[in-house]
């Protein structure tokens, strides 16, 4: 190989394990991170990479196993001291104090003081320093909520810069980015590198992986895959099969629907953030909406669901125009969402997983004078989770105690149980593991064959091109195109109405 | 085999701990109470205290319907005051006692239903401003109607549900069961129920699953105001009066009882079987207070003092159980290698 990058270890992790009550997260873990490095780490959702993560930054502490910085060996107790030594996280789900300001939030545990004072002045002068560094353009001055989600994620990079990091952990710090805003980010990481700062690249997308990265590492089940491969050593086949331990043969697995008569349709539509949206699905059609974050695709179908209210525009369902002003409506008449933020808006974290898939379905389990039975409630709810393959199928464990994509499996089942006309897919694979995509593409699959109408919204091209027989294309909240299945459904022309560009017809 | 059978004993006495600190809180007091006051372990006693927290048990309730979706409700004392000022008016103008009776339960109804209209209509951010504005109100128009005078001489019915034995049983007490088990069902068995606990577990998924919740929270708040209507009545049939500043601060009483209960403040957790021995725990502490001569002020702060550490043993147990739970976790893996 021509490339000749530094090779001195900056952290080298060695025999790392930690035992969970009933579960092995790490399991003799190696792991060496050089200078100027973008180490990419994959592993399927549960596979140990958070448990990783929170050993090196010592909020989590490890039974076995040992961590060298810079040739010394250490202990990390608090991600304070993890700061110290030059180690700074960004969350998938990102940290900053909403109501705070740009400037509040980089100093915010870590103040510059005078006399026991906040030097404001000071701050200033280096949040506006180290935001230029990391290319964002704004005041710090700017409270975090009015940031977007890819200026947030630099406001974070800036925040590890004006302490020092050395090396900086993502945890798929992409996963709500637009394709701009990801671009934007790995164009700054490469730069990063070149400054002599290393960082640590979780994502589940490899063509990220193979654009910006060095080395990469696999997990599964908490142990090394194999040893650190250069990142150009691998293609995708091999990387999938060593995350999943098989290979996927289908990516995208073939469905056997007839598409037969029209099962929704919408004319008009227009609400806030979404302008005269006109569409119709059949039975057993699977629909792609694409476009680019902030094209009004999850205000659309929030609006059609009822979640939001809308101006104008009429839905048929069936043939037969119904009005939906709330999601009960929308539920009673056959339509049914999964929303893409299944943490706050698809479950009930604290609930088991009976109350969780049943919430919308209850009414059919009363029986005389309107008490419910709870036996068959937890039957159904077996019967369904055989369905999804929920793992593990243990139905009195709460939601947050399952991994992402056994999460989005509670709530598709919840969906499924209501026996919908129509199902409103939001980003259905958002932080989820290859495994577990193919496993709800599949349900998709099976729901679009038993006759039901499918909607899914996507970012993603390659899930959208795989997956729809035709593809709604909107941009800034207007319907750009429709493209049907054929030749004409390619990469170019989505990203041509999804940038809200036109195409020969 | 059989050293398997003990484990599983051990462990499900461990499971049994970690589920009912506060009635094993609950057992220990009584214990203490029973070696240091012989008049503790009595029947005249205990069917006392029952007695006595009859009001106090069924103000827990209104709490924890409220607590349960996140929510409070701080107007129960003077929903349940007004209620009672409701009936006593009805008295003076002649109404036949059942009617005075139901005037009193309805009255309740009614009132914690506006509080569920201000909240729901009106948008407010939370219940605890609907709730404290109507304590205010209601107190006030409890003053207003009554010049600050009580009311006194109650009618037999309303003497029976607060004052009347059945056997030897109160018949306080047997409303207060009833009304225990009717929510224990409602709130395992019904669609409301269900959403109750959904709403307080997280509002938007249940607003995205179908759950009505201004609908939810309307009825939570009415059925809040149920439970203070029937207080009221039991309060004015032990006492024989009815009286404006009835109920002052009974609210902080339900709050301690529902959380030393082991209910979540935000929301979606709470057993009513919890509530009970909560509001019991409470009903012996202050009876034992009594006993054993400690002075109502002292009382007071003891009072405070039991909530702040029932809670924080709370924490400190689920912490050290999880702590075993590692341990044998660690035990298993080491004997699997």
């Amino acid at each position: 190989m021509g490339e000749t990058y530094s090779k001195t270890p900056l952290l080298e992790i060695t025999e790392l394990t930690k035992q969970f009550p009933g579960v092995l997260a790490l399991d003799h873990v190696n792991l060496t991170i050089n200078e100027s490095e973008i180490h990419i780490l994959l592993g399927e959702n549960g596979a140990g990479k958070s448990t990783l993560i929170k050993s090196i930054i010592g909020v989590v502490k490890p039974n076995e196993g040992n961590l060298v910085w810079n040739g010394t060996p250490v202990h990390t107790n608090s991600i304070r001291e993890a700061y110290n030594l030059g180690i700074a996280v960004i969350y998938q789900e990102l940290s900053n104090i909403q109501c705070l300001s740009v400037v509040e939030n980089m100093f915010v545990g870590n103040e510059i003081k005078k006399n026991g004072l906040i030097e404001w002045k000071e701050q200033y002068r280096q949040a506006e320093l180290y935001l230029k560094k990391v290319g964002c353009d704004i005041d710090p001055k700017n409270i975090c909520e009015e940031l977007g989600m890819g200026q947030k994620q630099l406001v974070e990079i800036a925040k590890a810069l004006q302490r020092k990091a050395k090396l900086i952990i993502m945890d798929e710090p992409t996963a709500s980015l637009s394709r701009k805003e990801i671009d934007v980010l790995l164009k700054l990481m490469l730069q990063l590198k070149k400054e002599g700062i290393s960082i640590l690249f979780i994502t589940h997308k490899l063509d990220e992986a193979q654009k910006v990265g060095d080395v990469l590492t696999v997990l599964k089940d908490g142990k090394n895959v194999g040893k650190t491969i250069p990142v150009e050593e691998a293609d995708e086949d091999t990387i999938i099969h060593m995350m999943v331990g098989r290979s996927l043969d289908e990516k995208y697995p073939k469905r056997k629907a007839v598409i037969k008569a029209e099962a929704l349709r919408v004319e008009h539509l227009c609400g806030n953030g979404f302008n005269d949206i006109s569409f119709s699905v059949r039975q057993g059609e699977i629909m792609g909406v694409f476009g680019l974050v902030g094209a009004g695709r999850t205000e659309t179908m929030r609006g059609l669901f009822g979640a939001d209210e809308i101006s104008s525009g009429t839905v048929y369902i069936k043939n037969r125009q119904v009005e939906i002003r709330n999601p009960k409506e929308a539920i009673n008449n056959g339509l049914v969402l999964i929303s893409e933020n299944r943490k706050e808006e698809g479950l009930i974290l604290i609930h088991d997983v009976v109350e969780n898939v049943t919430l919308p379905s209850l009414k059919e389990f009363e029986e005389k004078i309107g008490l419910l039975n709870n036996k068959t409630r937890e039957q159904k709810t077996m019967e369904y989770g055989e369905k999804v393959n929920l793992r593990p199928l243990h139905i009195h464990k709460n939601a947050m105690d399952f991994s992402g994509g056994n999460q989005q499996k509670i709530v598709i089942e919840k969906c499924v149980m209501t026996d919908a006309d129509v199902y409103i897919f939001d980003e259905p694979t958002k932080g989820v593991d290859v495994g577990a995509k193919v496993e709800i593409y599949s349900i998709m699959n099976h729901l679009a064959e038993q006759g039901a109408a499918v909607i899914m919204v996507s970012s993603e091209m390659q899930e959208i091109l795989g997956m729809s027989d035709n593809v709604l294309v909107m941009y800034e909240g207007k319907k750009t195109g429709y493209i049907e299945k054929g030749s004409k459904m390619t990469h170019e022309n989505l990203m041509i109405l999804g940038t809200g560009g036109k195409f020969d017809e | 085999m059989n050293n398997s059978k003990k484990s599983n004993t051990f462990d499900s006495i461990k499971a049994f701990l970690a589920k009912s600190g506060p009635l094993v809180a609950l057992l220990i007091m009584c214990i203490f109470l029973t070696i240091r006051s012989p008049s503790f372990l009595t029947l005249d006693n205990l069917l006392n205290i029952l007695r006595q927290s009859s009001s106090q048990a069924l103000i827990a309730v209104s709490l924890m319907l409220a607590i349960l979706t996140g929510g409070i409700d701080l107007a129960v004392g003077s929903t349940m005051a007004l209620s009672m000022v409701f009936m006593g008016k009805g008295l003076e103008a002649g109404f036949p006692p059942i009617v005075c009776a139901l005037i009193c339960i309805f009255s309740g109804l009614f009132l914690g239903w506006v509080n569920g209209i201000i909240l729901t209509k009106l948008k407010l951010p939370h219940p605890f401003i609907s709730t404290m504005g109507t304590k205010y109100i209601f107190r006030g128009i409890c003053l207003l109607l009554t010049l600050g005078s009580p009311i006194s001489g109650m009618p037999n019915v309303v003497k029976w549900a607060g004052s009347a034995f059945i056997g030897i049983i109160p018949v306080s007490l047997i409303i207060v069961i009833v009304i225990y088990i009717i929510f224990g069902i409602f709130f395992s068995k019904t669609t409301l129920g269900r959403h109750i606990y959904a709403v307080g577990g997280n509002k938007e998924t249940a607003r995205l699953a179908g759950v009505n919740i201004d609908f939810t929270l309307c009825a939570v708040y009415a059925l809040s105001g149920l439970m203070c209507g029937i207080a009221g009545l039991i309060l004015a049939g032990r006492v024989d009066a009815v009286y404006p500043m009835a109920g002052v601060d009974w609210e902080s009483d339900a709050i301690a009882a529902v959380i030393v209960g082991g209910a979540s403040f935000f929301g979606g957790k709470g057993t009513i079987s919890g509530t009970f021995v909560g509001v019991m725990l409470i009903a012996v502490l202050r009876n034992g207070l009594n006993l054993l001569g400690i002075t109502p002020d002292m009382q007071t702060v003891v009072l405070g003092v039991v909530i702040i550490l029932s809670v924080f043993i709370d924490v400190i147990r689920n912490g050290g159980f999880a702590k075993i739970q590692k341990l044998d976790a660690k035990a298993v893996a080491k004997n699997n290698k």
